[in-house]
């Protein structure tokens, strides 16, 4: 069978497109779980310390506690373990917990969280657990920052609220940090009040991200906000998160694609025009 | 009305010519039918209802210079790896009731040419179609099939 040349490179043109869109995404996912600190079910805000995983970065708990130890303190972390961690119905927070996860004895309460058998009476941190039949106070979920001893970290863990929040914790200061913000407001993050500063106009569409749980269509190149980083939350107060420049480029990838595709479907619908023609011969 | 059915292996022994079961001994067979073409004779969609030409004729053997006419009728071609029947049964060959069909798929739309030309005489040998290819997206694309 032979092909036209023109049609080759068609073809190869077709598969680099293919190659650069799965190239931008694996980036974009790899970013996303880099950014959500402790990726698979760990808190994702909240900055608690968690000794327990962390399967990204630090803050991850990653699942269920191990160990027979105590640990009190609680917070929060937005989050908690999720991986592996049992979570059942329970002490989001400073309350107790019973039992544990991974082979716990009572199962009612502890939110998983945590490995290690060691006590930890500070407030964020979740470890402690209970591999056994210890008791945990506090558990994983939660911590953090704002008010300890008090759980957010909504129910889940996957989707937008709870773990993966709208929001990124930062432990330098972010870009704005020190700069007088034009406006600030209050968010409330799951029941948890920040203040976000704005320093532009566009410092809305990062901010916005918090503003309760983000809709579907903030995460679709037709909405302003995709093109933003979420807020970064350092201090206990909110920033912009900057303008995303690899979902830029997406958005630009994706627009030019429906364009050529309404473009070539209005081609072929009208039939006005010369139409261009492959000439191919098989033997 | 004819039923030809011409078949070939790819040499003159194992060529042959039926009509209505019938063999015929002819010493050519020649099929030629444009279509698919808008008034600059490009190529365009739309195949036999865009109008075209078609000549088709069997050559006996015992009087060369006479040409038999295949339609109205049927004539099936069978070629290593491939098969067109063209088909026109209305009593005076309108053009725009034939049909067509490449390897059991009609092509009666999309059709361009179908070339047969096999000549014991001069022993000429030659086959092949063209068909349209619409496409929503993508370049439209006039394929040929060289079949002999």
């Amino acid at each position: 069978m032979k092909m036209s040349t023109h049609l080759r490179m068609t073809r190869w043109m077709r598969t680099g497109v293919a190659v650069l869109l799965a190239t931008v995404l694996l980036f974009e996912g790899l970013s996303a779980l880099a950014q959500r600190r402790g990726s698979f079910g760990g808190s994702s805000f909240g900055g608690g310390r968690s000794f327990g995983g962390s399967f990204g970065r630090s803050g991850g708990s990653f699942g269920g506690s191990f160990g027979s130890g105590r640990s009190f303190g609680g917070g929060s972390s937005f989050g908690g373990g999720m991986f592996g961690g049992s979570r059942s119905s329970g002490s989001f927070g400073s309350g107790r917990s019973f039992g544990g996860s991974f082979g716990g004895s009572r199962s009612s309460g502890s939110f998983g969280g945590s490995f290690g058998s060691r006590r930890s009476n500070d407030a964020g941190s979740s470890f402690g657990g209970s591999f056994g039949s210890g008791r945990s106070f506090g558990g994983s979920f939660g911590s953090g920052a704002p008010m300890p001893g008090r759980s957010f970290g909504s129910s889940g863990s996957f989707g937008r609220s709870g773990s993966f929040g709208s929001v990124r914790t930062a432990t330098r200061p972010p870009a704005y940090y020190g700069q007088r913000p034009i406006s600030s407001r209050t968010y409330y993050i799951n029941g948890t009040p920040y203040i976000g500063h704005s320093f532009s106009f566009w410092s809305g569409f990062s901010l916005g991200w918090a503003l309760g749980s983000p809709p579907w269509y903030f995460y679709t190149p037709f909405s302003p906000y995709f093109y933003f980083h979420r807020p970064v939350l350092y201090n206990g107060e909110l920033y912009p998160g900057g303008f995303n420049w690899l979902n830029f480029f997406i958005g630009l990838l994706f627009f030019a694609f429906l364009i050529w595709v309404i473009w070539m479907v209005f081609r072929n619908l009208s039939g006005g025009g010369r139409r261009k023609i492959r000439y191919t011969t098989y033997n | 009305m004819n039923n030809y059915v011409f078949s070939t292996a790819g040499s003159w022994e194992t060529t042959t010519l039926f009509n209505h079961g019938q063999e015929v001994f002819a010493v050519q067979l020649f099929v030629e039918l444009h279509a698919g073409r808008d008034e600059w004779d490009d190529p365009v969609n739309g195949g036999i209802s865009r109008g075209g030409e078609m000549t088709a004729l069997v050559r006996p053997q015992d009087n060369p210079a006479e040409e038999w006419p295949i339609f109205p009728g049927r004539l099936e071609m069978n070629f290593p790896g491939h098969q067109i029947v063209v088909e026109n049964t209305h009593p005076a060959f309108a053009f725009e009731y034939t049909r067509v069909w490449y390897n059991g798929r009609e092509v009666t739309n999309s059709i361009m040419d179908v070339y047969v030309d096999i000549n014991a005489a001069d022993n000429v040998v030659r086959a092949y179609v063209t068909i349209y290819r619409d496409r929503w997206l993508g370049t439209d694309e006039v394929a040929t099939y060289n079949i002999l």
